[in-house]
């Protein structure tokens, strides 16, 4: 396989975006990531489109034609690329392994959803269609209902209690005020998120990632290629997946998540670098308990540590492990599909000097780890800085 | 805009033995239970030992939480339980629990019974679909 580099990257404001679809959305992004990687129209040898469900947000199938014919791009290859909330980061994965493979020079690889044209209600029904329809959609689940119980089950066994959870909810909040691309820049209190709306208990409507549209998108060229481009760039260290039970249920432990144990595990492996070696990571808090979970799945802290280690400060701006400086979702917002391309996006702007007002100072390696489901699959990615 | 589309009848046909009756199998050779119906045994990887096993309507209650805000299509139940349950013979479920009374006696690995009702209904005219619920046994 060729090393493999990323050379531009495009992203659209998060948020309550009104009358545009998708497609709009995927063909902004794009064109903005083409244009900061400074490569013709014509190089683009493929696409790949994350997005959960055009189907049922804007009644689109076959949805993937429809950005290369509004780039002016016809005839070349686009994939819609689906892994519930893990569709982005696995359609950058898609990406980076046909440019690895050889296949392709030039691919870009774009996430986009457009979720605000349905009432809360339909919402939470279209995403609970992630988890096993018929032994856990039908019987009544809901995503903040899977995860109230990952919440609950974690504070049995460890004592990671509503506070915690709060702290991360406030942190990030904190985070998103200085992305101005993010859903919210607004400062929250733990008070008042503890004391929001109960959504399943004990997870409250502060511990829930809004309802969003938005788009994301990267350039992905060979390493050799981008070495030779004068424009911002990283290079990709790492990727992982890994799949596990689509019923909750029928983990034998779900104070975690093997899959991100896994996927980590392996993206360490294949960069031969250490937890220790990354010096920052954007993680899928899509509910405060997801971001605590998934900073001890990937070793930044030991099982039943990141709640305390976040009320100390250990997880923002000059801690031991900044973790989601863009804002996460839970300030950045969670256009489903285009987050995973988004927190590619909040890292390469890190590496790269971009990053504005939340630029973190000193940073050689950054990690992303993208979670679909209740955690049935995972992608992370280990990126290192391309100068 | 319709959001499910579910095939009512041909899916609960489909499901009749499992949603209705509880049916997985047992592998007489580990001596494993599977629910749902697996086609071959996970762990000797072969479907020469699986023979139909109907569970035990009891079991544990291994986690729960209270849902504020269901998905379309259960907003007729209002708030509600839901939770894991433990069967008898090991294998976990998740399902409604009904019938709290009083939520503070709820507690990790007490017993629960299953109970077969109504899981949802489709529209003002839609067939009803059953299923199990869990009910604490205090
Ligand atoms: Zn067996």
């Amino acid at each position: 396989m060729r090393e493999v580099g990323i050379v531009g990257v495009g992203m659209t404001k998060f948020g309550v975006l009104g009358r545009v679809t998708s497609r709009e959305l995927a063909t902004t992004a794009a064109r903005e990531a083409m244009e900061m990687a400074n490569i013709k129209r014509e190089d683009v040898d493929a696409i790949y489109n994350g997005i959960l469900s055009p189907d049922i947000f804007e009644h689109q199938m076959h949805s993937a034609p429809g950005i290369p014919d509004y780039l002016g791009l016809n005839n070349i290859p686009s994939t819609r690329v689906e892994a519930a909330c893990a569709s982005g980061g696995l359609a950058v994965m898609q990406g980076i392994i046909s440019v690895a493979s050889g296949l392709y020079d030039t691919v870009v690889a774009t996430g986009s959803e457009k979720m605000t044209n349905l009432p809360t209600s339909h919402v939470t029904e279209a995403l609970a269609m992630c988890a096993d329809d018929v032994y856990e959609v039908s019987l009544g689940i809901t995503f903040p209902g899977a995860f109230a119980m990952v919440a609950r089950a974690h504070e049995r066994k460890y004592g990671t209690n509503a506070e915690m959870r709060a702290a991360v909810a406030v942190k990030n909040h904190k985070h998103g005020l200085h992305n101005p691309l993010a859903q919210f820049q607004k400062e929250i209190t733990i008070e008042k998120a503890m004391n929001s709306l109960m959504i399943a208990d004990p997870l409250t409507l502060y511990d829930c990632s809004p309802i969003t549209d938005g788009a994301a998108a990267v350039v992905i060229v060979p390493w050799e290629k981008a070495k030779k481009m004068d424009g911002p760039k990283m290079k990709v260290s790492s990727f992982a997946q890994a799949s596990d039970t689509m019923s909750l249920h029928d983990r034998p432990d779900i104070t975690g998540f093997k899959t991100t144990q896994v996927a980590a595990r392996k993206a360490f492996e294949r960069a031969n670098l250490k937890v220790t070696d990354i010096d920052f990571v954007e993680v899928h808090d899509c509910f405060t308990i997801a971001e605590l979970v998934a900073l001890e799945d990937i070793g930044f802290f030991e099982k039943g540590k990141a709640g305390s280690a976040t009320l100390a400060g250990d997880t923002t701006r000059g801690g031991y492990i900044p973790v989601n400086i863009s804002g996460g979702l839970k300030s950045k917002g969670h256009p489903i599909g285009a987050t995973g391309v988004s927190q590619v996006v909040e890292v390469f702007k890190q590496l790269n000097g971009m990053a504005g007002q939340r630029q973190l100072k000193d940073v050689n390696y950054g990690m992303t780890q993208n979670l679909g489901g209740s955690g049935s699959t995972i992608v992370c990615h280990i990126f290192e800085r391309g100068d | 805009m319709i959001i499910m589309t579910r095939k009512l009848v041909a899916e609960n046909w489909r499901l009749e033995k499992a949603r209705y009756a509880l049916v997985g199998n047992f592998c007489k050779k580990c001596l494993g239970y599977h629910f749902p119906k697996k086609q071959l045994c996970l762990r000797c990887k072969t479907s020469e030992h699986l023979e139909e096993y109907k569970f035990k309507h009891e079991g544990k209650l291994l986690e729960w939480t209270k849902i504020y805000d269901p998905a379309k299509g259960f907003d007729f139940a209002g708030p509600y339980y839901y939770c894991i349950v433990e069967l008898e013979e090991g294998i976990k479920i998740t399902t409604q629990l009904k019938y709290v009374t009083d939520e503070g006696r709820l507690k990790y690995g007490m017993k629960v019974k299953l109970v077969f009702r109504r899981l949802f209904s489709h529209g003002n005219e839609g067939l009803n679909t059953y299923g199990f619920k869990a009910v604490p046994v205090y």
